[in-house]
């Protein structure tokens, strides 16, 4: 959840669009208040239009699938409550730290993957598009590039556009 | 009762950094016969030239002539390599160190890591990538680059979380979570330091804004975006933007010669010339027009052709600017403004978009500390503390030190230097010489001559990288079907210990007599196949590869069907070759156990003493009738030591020495024969008695001397001296000299001009040298020295300083306008325009000291004997300027001392060293095996028409007695041209012969011609 | 040496092209050491051939042999029992080997694979040059050891003509004017009186001039 929640808000649709909340049957009232809540702080925030965050969303799409974010989420409780494989355990504030970052990073290499689809650009061009620092973008784009995710295309003048490569 | 420790010596030494330094040290020894540990406290050996992208002055890549030193360091039998691990502690004396070693854990068990890959895919943790100067990120799980040697990965505990992914996806069940760091202990004779050093922080430049201006980047982190392995694959980009910078400034000395912002007043040495290689490179890589501008205090390109390089640079439009910036300002979103005062004193502004600082060496607290462990006394910069008459070695006996942490400087003076060390070891352990040394013991070859071929077939998965894409299984039911195979099968890792065993039962079971393998290139492990054939009593030529890696699955991956075709292909044309392979003989010839010194002045009796110390007879030829060369006109040196007092010993040393044999007035007249067995003719004395003389190998050192200008009223007027006079002056004459009220010295007199381009790399230290000479005679003296560049590099730089402090005046000149020397009555004058007052000024002198050039010695005859090639000013070519500084083309016939190029004693005498510690090498192995891959000529159709004469890029054909080619079988290096070249195709190439490259095309076209 | 050059590939299938089995040739006397006609030149144009006809779909058989010379009957007999094998055959040799082996095996076509061109020097690789023009009365000695028959194009005898420019021969600025070259080397030798008197006309009955040549030397004669 904390995951979810840290990617909704880096991608502008807030995290308070989505709730988990834990009712037994038994519970009716609880349900009552949690949904009437629900609905007028949706009635505040007003409609949620998914065409306005058509590229965030296939970003955060990309995070949640991604082998290093569902395998750092699968690991957590095994390592923060238990042991990792050197027989330590890591302290969980720590742990979430590193998770944020892992998130934070690969929702912006989302961002530029998707920003990608629409052919050669350079890094100015992806940050206009997608509302990151340049620099950002730039380092970023790097880690793609390791990946094996992007690559560069050619130089147009002195700048230099790069594609996207199959997933 | 205390047990009295054993004095007898260890013959192995333990080598301390894999930089190039460290390699080169531990190659001399191991191939001398000595048994080399070679400890590097990172994951991987390769040091700091393994990061960059170019090399000055050739230009080479950096990664294309340190890859085979790599190769060599991890195949040699006789090295064993420790990576990540650090030394503790050293004690005993020389010849019987106890080292104490810490192996940090890699957690990766590099006898089963095939380098696949993997787990660095997999591995969800990320740090700053530090070979890449942190451009960009790395995994936890990594390998340092992908080069590197010892080849594998390492995990990097600091910020891995132990997550478990890359256990999981290891097929070859290399990930080892509990390693735990080890402490070790090792006898060994010698140590020899060549840990390099740091490069200095610039973020202790508030106002270079070097952490916070991206586009403002160091000079390593420049060499990783130009390199091709880099995080940018070699585009010229800068990091902000990744855009194309259109203008790019370098600011040098950045933490050299400053003792403002640090502490480091020396020179680093390397960084004008570096800059100038990441100018011109830069200006390559460019699509458009790249204004680049450096800009410097002093140029210091003082080396062998750096000269020519700066001048080449300077035509390629780069600018020079002489200025020292004092701030980086922001410019715009993400440019740079840099101000300057110029020339002609007013101020200039320009906005760049990319500056390289060029930052020098510095020792770092690990360094400090390593050598505080190792017992070896630091100077006052913290580099290690030598003698000038004994560069490589430390204030501790049997510890020796080379490369940057000796001093600042570039890679051919660490590789000379790393030789020297070697030497020095090889000298102290030479009676335990093969003692450590490990050996193979091999069964005798099987004669398959009666034999029908017996194919055998091993294709490789390589874990998933040909496996993932290729359909082995099919592949190797496929090779069942070929001619010849008598037995197939598929490995997960052909290359691995435990598929090596299983493949010599095989053999042996089947009676195979070719082998097959499908698998990777020849260049990661033809050599491993051959010993495994060896092993089990095989001829190692019938071995046969089949790349269906690189040049299949890894090229095809978007295409499993016909990259599986294409493998069957591949094997089908490699079987096909196979069943011709024959095997090759290679036999052993005797290296004559003898050296030849040419030459006998500093370099010369440092390389004859150091091979007699080494146990080796040597024969020192001599053409006048003293020894000495021009250090018989030095008296001291700029550090002080007392020249003429170290000659007498030396030359003392080498004439009681038994296993020398010195010859003056001696003339080399012949020279015949091959490495391991030259014949030299030589007439000695008046009597011009001959001599022949019968050697393994041939060291040059025939010096050079100082050229007697023409200019400056020299040779008309007494009062008009070289340095070299100078020195002699004040030795003989000091009272006279503390007389002179005012002297005048003008440096670059026969240098760096239109007959003689090159810089002579020794004048400006000696100009200084006699200036502080002269202060301390007479304190009220006025110095005067006339410069273009003052080339005080690395630790001489102190002593301009020195020189500045005590009152000796430097002004400027340029090219353009030099000085005038004039006579005035009985006066002599000199006028000098000056740069800050742009007017000529005339002064007085009583004394005019030139800094005449070092020229080449004339060795025209010598060289046209010997077959040397020199440079186009006298001076012997070396094979390769940066990693075989001390080698010729010849085999067998190394080179030092000033013969090769302008150098400081100390740099004679490291250089002397290294070409002793190489010709021991080659001499130590007692035997050369010759043969094998090599051309032969078939004499009967031979039209003695010399194609193979003339095309040979070695020269190694020749018409012998009975008027047809011959081709020596130890000179050979296989490379085919005189094959493929002769019109009587006469000439066969073992391992490449006709029908066996045909058998390979006409399976590759079967069914389809 | 007799320097040759090899013919155009076209020429030469043009020679063979209504034949079926061809036998190439070559000899390693001079053509090998000027790179036209040894034993690799036959590879690769018996080679070029098959890829040729092969292409054309027509049937051919092209084999490959070398002589250790064709102007010698003796070496040319090694060909005697596999002749009669072949349709044709393309000598490699010179003009003087093509000849000799279509002479004595009169039933069977000889074609020519290389244009013979002169006798000459090996400057460089690659580079040959000719040097002498065979006309039999050689007089290398007045001028210098440097012929004016063969580096003269004009074969003139008494000095340069008026086409004679900084040295080079007015039909090309390549070439070398022959006696400008003589000139110098007779400068060299101290022998420019040379020049005083002008040379008796040359008899050029001993060159081609005179009708085809013959040398019978009765001293060593069998």
């Amino acid at each position: 959840m904390p995951v979810v929640e840290q990617l909704l808000g880096l991608a502008g649709v807030g995290k308070e669009r989505l709730q988990l909340c834990w009712v037994s049957a038994a519970e009716g009232q609880l349900f009552a208040d949690y949904v009437t809540k629900l609905s007028d702080l949706i009635g505040q925030l007003g409609p949620f239009q998914p065409d306005d965050f058509k590229l965030e969303l296939a970003a955060v799409e990309t995070v949640l699938k991604s082998t290093r974010i569902r395998w750092l989420m699968g690991m957590d409780r095994q390592i923060t409550e238990q042991e990792n494989v050197y027989h330590e355990k890591m302290d969980s504030e720590a742990y979430q730290a590193i998770v944020r970052q892992a998130v934070a990073e690969e929702y912006e290499k989302g961002m530029i993957f998707q920003a990608l689809a629409d052919g050669p650009q350079s890094v100015r061009e992806i940050a206009g598009k997608i509302g990151l620092p340049v620099y950002t973008v730039s380092l970023r784009l790097n880690d793609l590039e390791r990946a094996g995710q992007a690559e560069f295309h050619e130089f147009e003048g002195t700048t230099a556009k790069f594609v996207r490569m199959a997933a | 009762m205390a047990k009295s420790k054993e004095s007898k010596k260890v013959g192995a030494v333990m080598v301390v950094g894999g930089g190039v330094a460290g390699m080169q040290a531990s190659l001399d020894l191991a191939d001398a016969g000595y048994y080399v540990h070679l400890v590097d406290k990172s994951p991987a050996i390769g040091g700091i030239m393994a990061q960059l992208d170019k090399t000055f002055p050739t230009n080479d890549c950096a990664m294309c002539i340190i890859s085979p030193k790599l190769v060599e360091v991890g195949r040699h039998l006789n090295i064993n390599m420790i990576t990540n691990t650090e030394v503790e502690g050293l004690e005993g004396e020389a010849g019987n160190f106890t080292a104490k070693l810490i192996n940090h854990p890699r957690y990766i068990d590099l006898e089963k890591c095939t380098a696949c890959g993997e787990c660095s895919r997999a591995c969800p943790a990320t740090a700053v990538n530090e070979f890449n100067e942190r451009l960009d990120l790395r995994e936890a799980t990594y390998m340092t680059y992908p080069q590197a040697m010892p080849r594998g990965f390492v995990i990097d505990r600091s910020i891995c979380v132990g997550c478990g992914l890359c256990e999981k996806v290891c097929l070859a069940e290399a990930i080892n979570y509990d390693d735990k760091p080890r402490q070790t202990e090792m006898e060994v004779g010698a140590v020899i330091l060549a840990p390099g050093n740091g490069v200095f922080d610039p973020s202790r430049f508030e106002t270079y804004n070097y952490m916070d201006l991206p586009n403002v980047v160091t000079s390593l982190e420049f060499e990783r975006i130009l390199s091709a392995s880099g995080p940018y694959q070699g585009h010229l980009m800068r990091p902000y933007d990744r855009e194309e910078p259109q203008k790019i400034a370098w600011l040098q000395c950045v933490g050299s010669r400053d003792i403002n912002h640090c502490d480091n007043s020396y020179c680093s040495a390397v960084c004008c010339m570096y800059a100038i290689k990441e100018a011109v490179i830069a200006k390559e890589h460019a699509h458009g027009e790249l204004d680049t501008a450096i800009f410097f205090m002093d140029m210091r390109t003082y080396g062998k052709d750096f000269e020519l390089y700066y001048n080449r640079a300077k035509e390629e439009g780069v600018r020079f600017i002489r200025s020292r910036i004092h701030s980086i300002e922001p410019e715009g979103e993400c440019d740079l403004l840099l101000s300057y005062v110029d020339d002609q004193g007013e101020l200039q502004s320009e906005v760049f978009e990319m500056v390289v600082l060029s930052v020098g060496f510095e020792v770092g607290e690990e360094i400090i500390e390593l050598s505080k462990r190792l017992g070896i006394e630091l100077n006052q910069h913290n580099f290690a503390l030598t003698d000038t008459s004994t560069p490589v070695t430390t204030s501790r006996p049997g510890v020796y030190v080379c490369g940057t942490l000796q001093g600042p400087k570039d890679i051919p003076q660490s590789v000379m230097e790393a030789s020297g060390a070697a030497a020095a070891s090889s000298a102290l352990l030479n009676e335990v010489r093969w003692t450590e040394t490990k050996i193979k013991e091999l069964p005798e070859q099987r004669d398959i001559s009666e034999e029908e071929p017996r194919v055998g077939v091993f294709v490789c998965n390589c874990g998933i990288n040909i496996g993932g894409i290729v359909d082995v299984p099919a592949v190797r039911e496929y090779a069942r079907t070929l001619p010849n195979v008598v037995h197939v099968e598929d490995n997960l890792f052909t290359c691995s210990q435990d598929t090596q065993v299983s493949m010599a039962e095989v053999i042996k079971e089947k009676s195979i007599n070719r082998m097959v393998v499908a698998a990777c290139t020849p260049h990661t492990h033809e050599d491993l196949f051959r010993e495994t054939l060896l092993e089990v009593g095989l001829n190692k030529y019938l071995f046969e590869m089949a790349n269906i890696r690189n040049q299949d699955s890894w090229v095809h991956m978007s295409d499993p069907e016909k990259a599986t075709a294409k493998a069957k292909d591949l094997v089908r044309m490699s079987v096909a070759r196979a069943a011709l392979l024959e095997p090759l003989e290679e036999r052993m010839i005797e290296i004559k156990q003898r050296g030849l010194v040419i030459g006998g002045g500093v370099a010369g009796l440092n390389a004859v003493l150091n091979l007699a110390q080494q146990g080796f007879e040597v024969v020192l030829v001599e053409k006048e009738k003293e020894l000495g060369g021009l250090a018989r006109h030095l008296h001291r040196t700029i550090d002080g030591l007392d020249v003429q007092k170290y000659m007498n010993n030396l030359i003392e040393e080498v004439q009681t020495n038994e296993h020398i044999q010195v010859l003056t007035e001696a003339l080399v007249v012949g020279f015949s024969g091959a490495k391991g067995n030259f014949t030299t003719e030589v007439l000695v004395g008046p009597g011009m008695y001959e001599r022949k003389i019968d050697h393994g190998v041939t060291i040059i050192a025939t010096g050079a001397v100082e050229h007697k200008p023409n200019e400056y009223l020299y040779s008309e007027d007494d009062r008009v001296m070289t340095q070299l006079d100078l020195g002699n002056f004040l030795h003989e004459n000091s009272k006279e000299a503390a007389k002179w009220q005012r002297v005048v010295m003008i440096q670059c007199v026969g240098s760096r001009n239109e007959d003689n381009p090159n810089c002579s790399r020794v004048c400006c230290q000696g100009a200084v040298k006699h200036a502080l000479e002269l202060k301390e005679l007479n304190p009220d003296m006025e110095v005067i020295i006339l410069y273009r560049d003052m080339r005080m590099y690395g630790l001489l730089e102190d002593y301009y300083q020195e020189a500045r402090s005590k009152g000796i005046l430097f002004f400027r000149y340029s090219a353009d306008q030099p000085p005038q020397a004039s006579r005035n009555g009985d006066g002599l004058q000199v006028t000098f325009t000056d740069q800050v007052l742009n007017r000529p000024v005339q002064m007085s002198a009583d004394a005019l000291v030139l800094g005449s050039a070092t020229m080449a010695a004339d060795t025209e005859e010598l060289a046209s004997l010997l077959k040397l090639p020199r440079n186009r000013d006298g001076f012997f070519l070396e094979a390769h300027a940066k990693l075989r500084p001390v080698e010729c083309s010849s085999e067998a016939i190394y080179l030092c001392g000033t013969a090769h190029a302008p150098k400081l004693m100390s740099e004679s005498i490291a250089q002397a060293l290294a070409a002793a510690s190489k010709a021991g090498s080659f001499l130590a192995a007692e035997e050369l095996r010759v043969g094998g891959a090599v051309a032969v000529v078939d004499p009967e159709r031979c039209a003695a028409c010399l194609v193979c004469v003339m095309s040979c890029p070695y020269g190694v054909p020749r018409i012998n007695e009975d008027n047809v080619s011959e081709i020596n079988p130890a000179l050979c290096q296989g490379c085919g041209v005189c094959v493929s070249e002769c019109p009587g195709n006469t000439i066969h190439l073992g391992h490449c012969e006709d029908d066996q490259i045909s058998a390979n095309l006409h399976a590759l076209l079967e069914g389809v011609i | 040496m007799i320097m040759a050059r090899p013919k155009p590939i076209e020429e030469i299938i043009d020679e063979i092209k209504d034949f079926n089995k061809v036998l190439i040739a070559g000899c390693d006397g001079c053509v090998t050491v000027c790179e036209a006609g040894g034993v690799k030149e036959v590879q690769v144009l018996a080679s070029a051939l098959r890829l040729y006809f092969t292409k054309e779909n027509k049937r051919m058989e092209i084999d490959e042999t070398s002589l250790t010379r064709q102007c010698d009957k003796d070496y040319l007999h090694e060909l005697l029992d596999k002749i009669d094998d072949y349709d044709a055959i393309v000598s490699l040799a010179c003009g003087a080997g093509v000849q000799f082996m279509a002479e004595m095996y009169r039933k069977k076509p000889i074609f020519p694979g290389v244009d013979t061109c002169f006798i000459g020097v090996t400057e460089e690789r690659g580079v040959w040059a000719e040097r002498c023009q065979a006309c039999g009365q050689c007089i290398l000695a007045s001028t210098g050891g440097i012929c004016p028959i063969s580096r003269c194009s004009k074969r003139m005898l008494n000095g340069p003509c008026g086409g004679s420019e900084k040295g080079k021969c007015e039909i090309s600025p390549d070439t070398d004017c022959g006696w400008h070259l003589i000139y110098e080397r007779l400068k060299e030798l101290g022998q420019l009186d040379f020049f005083a008197e002008p040379t008796d006309p040359k008899d050029w009955v001993s060159s081609r001039d005179g009708g085809p040549r013959k040398i019978v030397r009765e001293d060593v004669r069998l």
